[in-house]
């Protein structure tokens, strides 16, 4: 799963600041590159954070399941932390 | 002659254009009983975008220049700055063509303007122009453009989320 090209990066940082805008979702202390720092900082980890995950998926479902099933299966359960907090 | 005179006041609704890369015409509410609905326009911060107004001087325009004032809110940020610019352009009597075949390159006037520590709080962002070529040799009585822009790609345009312009009030300057 490659990184994000800048561009990507760019449109996803636009359309994080358009959703906080929406919501009026006071960022405290924050400018917008601060914010692009956090997307490029994020996406820039994010290889570490998917071996992790890997990891953590005992047999035989982590032989079972594709690299993008794994990574669906955590983002359903991230999802619904989200939901509960 | 400079005399601090009232020119013109604009509310978001007066907006014209432009066709592409416009800011947003939004609703704010308000916090009273009723709530007021403070109509705005958004402008992104990632990327410029315009507004357009059509505008003409009053008659008691005495050639002192323009002192342009944006009021403004932000949508989420409390820190940072963020670039407003304006540019004129001139309608003359016989003279400006204003159709597809007609371009005109906007000279724009900038304030950079630190936003205020309060989300929702109004802050007033000021741009001058001074008589002449300045203001694309505006005069009393004649038709113009008035274009505004957030400059989203400056460098020291740092503010997170939109920025709602509320209202611009002109006046002679002082």
């Amino acid at each position: 799963m490659a990184e994000l090209s800048s561009t990507e990066r760019k449109a996803l940082w636009a359309s994080l600041m358009s959703e906080l805008s929406n919501s009026r979702a006071v960022l405290a202390g924050l400018n917008k590159n601060d914010l692009r720092a956090a997307v490029d900082a994020l996406d820039d980890g994010l290889d570490s954070v998917v071996t992790t995950v890997n990891s953590l998926i005992p047999e035989p479902a982590k032989s079972g399941l594709t690299a993008r099933q794994k990574l669906r299966l955590f983002l359903t359960i991230l999802s619904a932390r989200l939901e509960v907090s | 002659m400079s005399s601090n005179d009232m020119m013109f006041a604009l509310t978001p609704n007066a907006v014209t254009g432009p066709k592409t890369s416009y800011a947003t015409l939004d609703v704010l509410d308000g916090g009273s009983s009723p709530v007021e609905l403070w109509t705005v326009l958004d402008f992104d911060a990632a990327s410029i975008e315009y507004a357009d107004f059509k505008i003409a001087l009053p008659s008691n325009y005495g050639g002192g220049g323009l002192t342009l004032t944006l009021v403004y809110t932000m949508s989420s940020a409390n820190s940072g700055n963020v670039v407003w610019e304006s540019a004129i352009r001139r309608c003359n009597d016989g003279s400006e063509e204003i159709d597809p075949d007609s371009s005109h390159s906007y000279d724009y006037n900038s304030a950079t303007d630190a936003v205020e520590a309060t989300v929702g709080r109004v802050g007033y962002a000021t741009i001058t122009f001074t008589d002449g070529a300045d203001m694309d040799s505006l005069a009393a009585g004649e038709m113009a453009m008035l274009r505004i822009r957030r400059k989203a790609d400056d460098g020291s345009d740092t503010a997170s989320g939109d920025a709602e312009l509320q209202m611009i009030i002109c006046k002679e300057a002082a």
